[in-house]
């Protein structure tokens, strides 16, 4: 599944990443899995918050793949 | 029907205040925020905005639209791309019948909206170069 990554982490990482995902899935579980990917970034990653379909989704709520159009990490926001 | 806009062109902040007049309200208060030269000893030079853009639309139509159901009326603008000294970052504009809630929404939204849209800055400093929300 693609991930799709901003501000800091799209510069080190890239702007979209493919990770494997069970069918279902929690955000803390994403983050963990990407931390697992990229453990030289696990402390950018520790701080992030995870959106599926566009919306903030609790660290552990239960995501069934079928229903994840999109994924993308938020780092600490900084508009303003 | 509020007004929210994520744009790379300059802001308008005259032509959006006039957006808010309506003569079902008495109080209009609006924020901009602008792009500071100095913080403590950190001097910028320019700030680079980016967004996640269509999560950052929606969120803000949805922060607006919970204000507007209260009764008032509701403009949001931030720009994205690389801004200069004074320039500004975002403009927020809360119209009300009077001046508390005015000033009280207007507050909720720009608050809101630097802990939870999802748009990032990134400081061209004379010392560095550093993204909004980390130290280094």
């Amino acid at each position: 599944m693609k991930v799709k990554l901003f501000a800091y982490l799209a510069e080190k990482i890239g702007s979209e990443v493919e990770l494997s995902l069970p069918q279902q899935m929690t955000a803390a579980e994403i983050l963990e899995k990407l931390q697992e990917q990229y453990p030289e970034h696990a402390l950018d990653l520790q701080t992030c918050r995870v959106a599926i379909n566009q919306t903030f989704a609790a660290a552990d709520e239960i995501y069934e793949e079928k229903n994840v159009n999109e994924i993308a990490v938020i780092p600490p926001v900084s508009g303003g | 029907m509020a007004y929210i806009k994520l744009q790379t062109e300059p802001i308008d902040v005259a032509a959006l205040y006039q957006q808010l007049k309506n003569p079902a309200y008495g109080g209009i208060v609006t924020f901009s925020g602008t792009v500071r030269e100095w913080t403590e000893d950190i001097q910028t030079q320019k700030i680079g905005f980016t967004a996640y853009e269509e999560m950052a639309q929606k969120e803000l139509e949805k922060l607006a639209a919970l204000i507007e159901a209260q009764g008032a009326s509701v403009v949001i603008v931030h720009r994205l791309g690389e801004l200069a000294l004074m320039e500004e970052a975002v403009f927020i504009g809360v119209a009300a019948p009077h001046r508390k809630e005015a000033f009280e929404w207007c507050q909720y939204l720009i608050d809101t909206l630097k802990s939870d849209v999802p748009i990032w800055k990134k400081e061209y400093n004379v010392e560095n170069i550093r993204w909004g929300g980390t130290i280094r």
